[in-house]
């Protein structure tokens, strides 16, 4: 692997961190806010593709393991691993793999064939691994999980709106094209 | 506020645990959290504690700092003993009013589960708060240095995770330098309907990631121009020294075991 991808992969580690700065934007009628930060997860999968992307989750997600407080809401340490919600970042690497190999095959980039992967990858597949994960961690029914996952979906499906315009006007800027030989 | 989301992580004191050799305290923890794994009664999370506060008292670091690393999973932990309080079945019934149903079970198990989690955080918080993250990555490094055979690229690995961590605060700064000339061109996301703040959330991210993908590549290229060629024929400026009481500490995890091993159900 080139010098210039490694760097990119590290940098596209660094940007998911920095997006769990980002102040939640809180959604009407919902106790949880939208966090942009596996926003960033799935623009991993779509702008750096199957290889590249799943290498940045998995290097954001070891440092997180390590303990740099770089999950949203400055949260780190391996034992987040083991938590209700580690299923969710487990499932990150699944998510960028699947959602980087999708688009790797797409010939015509367009917002709504993006959004469509990334809602059924991104959102729901997503939120399945995370609601089973949670299941078992707080050993609890496993339709009672999949209910108390259902108020993210929303959230999820606007955040794979977002990447899908991103995604889409990211890879018509000269500097992107450059960096990433598109 | 963003210093301290990197810099305070770790507190640089003069302690018996901050000496260690980051790779005793990974695997020492590595296998300490299996063992919490196997706890399952009080006596076994006894013994959990009370290390607790050995390895705590060791390492000069007062409790604060260890509540403080509960403080960001807090929610989480209240949210995995609810649950287990409300819906494991089993045991005397505590509360029985309409639809809530308490049983000892429940609050047993939920009491259990989060002092397992607790006892992960204390010893993942004190690793942290111990260790650089420069140094965990150096550790990590060293560590994984026998998957070289298998063709793993444990340099490229170590590489990219110190790139990544210098760049994380200046990424941030970005982000919220970014964010304040948008607000100050009127394009506010933490204001207005949800529509409103979705929609600026375009014109933060895009220069973001031109700037991001910009840096890296110049960082690329600095790098070529200073003669990288990957790790063949390269020197370590930053060395790990192994000691005895490296050694020594690590050995007392035979003990531990024993004691877990002999106590648990």
């Amino acid at each position: 692997m080139k010098l210039k991808d490694l760097v990119i992969i590290a940098m596209f580690a660094a940007l998911i961190s920095a997006m769990g700065i980002i102040p939640p934007i809180p959604m009407p009628g919902l106790p949880v806010p939208i966090v942009l930060q596996n926003l960033g997860i799935m623009l991993a999968g779509c702008l750096l593709g199957r290889k590249k992307g799943t290498l940045a989750v998995l290097l954001f997600l070891l440092l997180a393991a390590v303990g740099a407080p770089v999950l949203s809401g400055g949260r780190g340490g391996f034992a987040l691993f083991f938590g209700p919600t580690g299923g969710y970042l487990l499932s990150y690497i699944i998510v960028a793999y699947l959602i980087g190999l999708a688009t790797d095959k797409m010939r015509h980039f367009s917002v709504w064939k993006v959004f469509i992967v990334n809602a059924f990858i991104g959102a729901i597949l997503c939120n399945l691994i995370g609601g089973a994960f949670m299941a078992q961690n707080l050993k609890m029914d496993l339709m009672k999980a999949y209910t108390s996952v259902l108020v993210f979906l929303p959230g999820d499906f606007i955040k794979a709106f977002l990447a899908a315009l991103l995604a889409v006007s990211l890879r018509k800027n000269p500097q992107m094209k450059r960096s990433l030989n598109i | 506020m963003l210093d301290k989301m990197i810099l305070g992580r770790f507190v640089p004191l003069q302690s018996f645990v901050h000496r260690l050799d980051p790779r005793m305290k990974m695997v020492f923890v590595f296998i300490m959290m299996i063992l919490i794994f196997l706890m399952n009664n009080w006596q076994t999370y006894a013994v959990g504690i009370i290390l607790i506060f050995i390895i705590l008292k060791a390492s000069n670091l007062s409790f604060m700092f260890l509540f403080n690393g509960l403080k960001p999973i807090l929610f989480l932990l209240i949210f995995t003993l609810l649950m287990h309080v409300f819906l494991t079945k089993g045991g005397a019934t505590l509360v029985d009013y309409g639809i809530i149903n308490i049983q000892s079970q429940g609050v047993i198990m939920g009491i259990m589960i989060s002092l397992r989690f607790i006892l992960i955080i204390f010893l993942t918080t004190i690793m942290t708060l111990t260790t650089s993250p420069i140094e965990l990555t150096d550790a990590i490094e060293s560590l994984l240095k026998p998957f070289k055979k298998l063709k793993l690229p444990v340099h490229e690995l170590a590489l990219m995770m110190s790139i990544a961590l210098r760049f994380i605060p200046t990424l941030m700064d970005e982000t919220q330098k970014v964010m304040k000339a948008q607000m100050s061109r009127g394009s506010d996301m933490t204001a207005g309907t949800l529509k409103e703040r979705i929609k600026a959330v375009i014109p933060l991210l895009v220069p973001l990631f031109v700037s991001a993908f910009k840096r890296a590549e110049d960082l690329a290229i600095a790098m070529e121009v200073r003669g990288y060629k990957g790790d063949v024929g390269r020197t370590k400026y930053r060395k790990l020294d192994w000691h005895t009481y490296d050694t020594l500490s690590l050995l007392t995890l035979i003990p531990i075991t024993l004691l877990i091993l002999y106590l648990k159900n």
